[in-house]
């Protein structure tokens, strides 16, 4: 009896410690994810300025956007405990058309993911919509 | 006259079965228990090797500037011997030394050795330069496909491998020659399938496979 005790419970502290990993491990596919969404909206707002001038001159930063990721999506789809901060940083040579863009994620198990993109303002489309493209990406 | 001390030789009998009977019948219940017990840390085990491989070749994969699919490097390099494509091997240029940081020259080719004692492989990585080390071992099955457009609005499509080694060539900026189809990949699906390290309990385990698709994100980078 003490024996298969044993064995019950070493199989139950087996499969809690892998639904934890298996939680840990979805939550940091998902603030990665969270991250790169943070930085596609900002990318999409900074399509719509015409002038990019005001964030050359920040050099700590500016806090761009930040939040519950979907408040800032205005979506019920994503899970409201994720947090967002996206902070926009003059490029590294100064010109006024790049910008790096850091966008942290967090969620509330301690996954924590951020990325970094460098874009820069390419031509115009067709169409005559802003065009941005991304010249560098790097997440940690 | 009769004694009534003691048990009769029947009864003896009768007892020593039934105790026979019930230890038995918990043997039964432990052995397969005790080996369930075993087979869980195994499988768990399993399911985070693979986890970790995948992660360290899908972020590699993310921050490539560009992808290769062979060995690259000081040894054994296989365009030196005119090998340009390998299905189990891939090769991820401009990884970051450290995070955040771009080093265009880096690489790191991901591969599979063959184990003979095992009967399996390893999954190796090599940096290009001597580091050539073992990531994981009992891999089953490693493989790399490459998917591209055909014009920029057409969707993604599996890039046939016979495109990859067929030309026209160009050369990258350590002047190595590539296949220019290669510049067409926007998506790399890696393919990872494990086994059990015990091979008494793969009855148990059965092997695990995961297949990713990961978007390259620094396509305007180094080709």
């Amino acid at each position: 009896m003490v024996m298969m005790l044993a064995i019950v419970a070493a199989t139950l502290l087996g499969t809690a410690t892998e639904t934890t990993i298996a939680a840990n491990h979805r939550d940091a596919i998902q603030t990665l994810y969270a991250a790169e969404a943070g930085i596609e909206l900002t990318m999409s707002r900074l399509r719509t300025m015409p002038d990019w001038s005001q964030f050359a001159s920040q050099t700590p930063g500016t806090l761009f956007l930040g939040g519950p990721l979907a408040d800032l999506l205005q979506s019920d789809g994503i899970d409201g405990r994720v947090q967002v901060a996206v902070s926009v940083f003059p490029g590294p040579d100064g010109a006024p058309d790049v910008l790096v863009l850091q966008s942290t994620a967090s969620a509330p198990g301690g996954s924590r993911r951020e990325v970094q993109v460098t874009i820069r303002r390419a031509a115009p489309a067709e169409d005559g919509a802003q065009n941005i493209e991304t010249v560098f990406w790097r997440e940690r | 006259m009769k004694s009534s001390a003691g048990f009769s030789m029947v009864e003896l009998l009768v007892a020593s079965a039934i105790t026979m009977a019930i230890v038995a019948g918990i043997l039964a219940v432990i052995g397969p228990a005790q080996s369930m017990a075993r087979a869980q840390g195994d499988a768990t085990d399993l399911h985070q090797r693979l986890r970790a491989a995948a992660d360290t070749i899908a972020a590699d994969v993310r921050a490539a500037l560009a992808v290769r699919p062979y060995r690259i490097g000081a040894m054994r390099d296989d365009a030196a011997i005119g090998v340009y494509y390998r299905p189990d091997t891939l090769t991820v240029l401009g990884v970051p030394s450290s995070p955040l940081s771009l080093d265009a020259d880096a690489s790191r080719t991901y591969y599979l050795k063959s184990v003979p004692a095992s009967d399996s492989f390893q999954l190796m990585q090599y940096d290009g330069g001597l580091s050539d080390l073992p990531l994981l071992d009992h891999v089953v099955a490693l493989s790399f496909d490459y998917f591209g457009r055909a014009g920029a609005a057409d969707p993604l499509t599996r890039l046939d491998p016979a495109t990859l080694v067929d030309g026209p060539w160009a050369e990258d900026a350590a002047q190595r020659m590539f296949d220019t189809d290669l510049l067409r990949v926007r998506e790399v699906r890696i393919l990872l399938r494990l086994e059990s390290t015990d091979p008494l309990l793969r009855r148990l385990v059965p092997d695990e496979e995961v297949v990713l698709h990961v978007a390259l994100r620094n396509l305007s980078g180094i080709r």
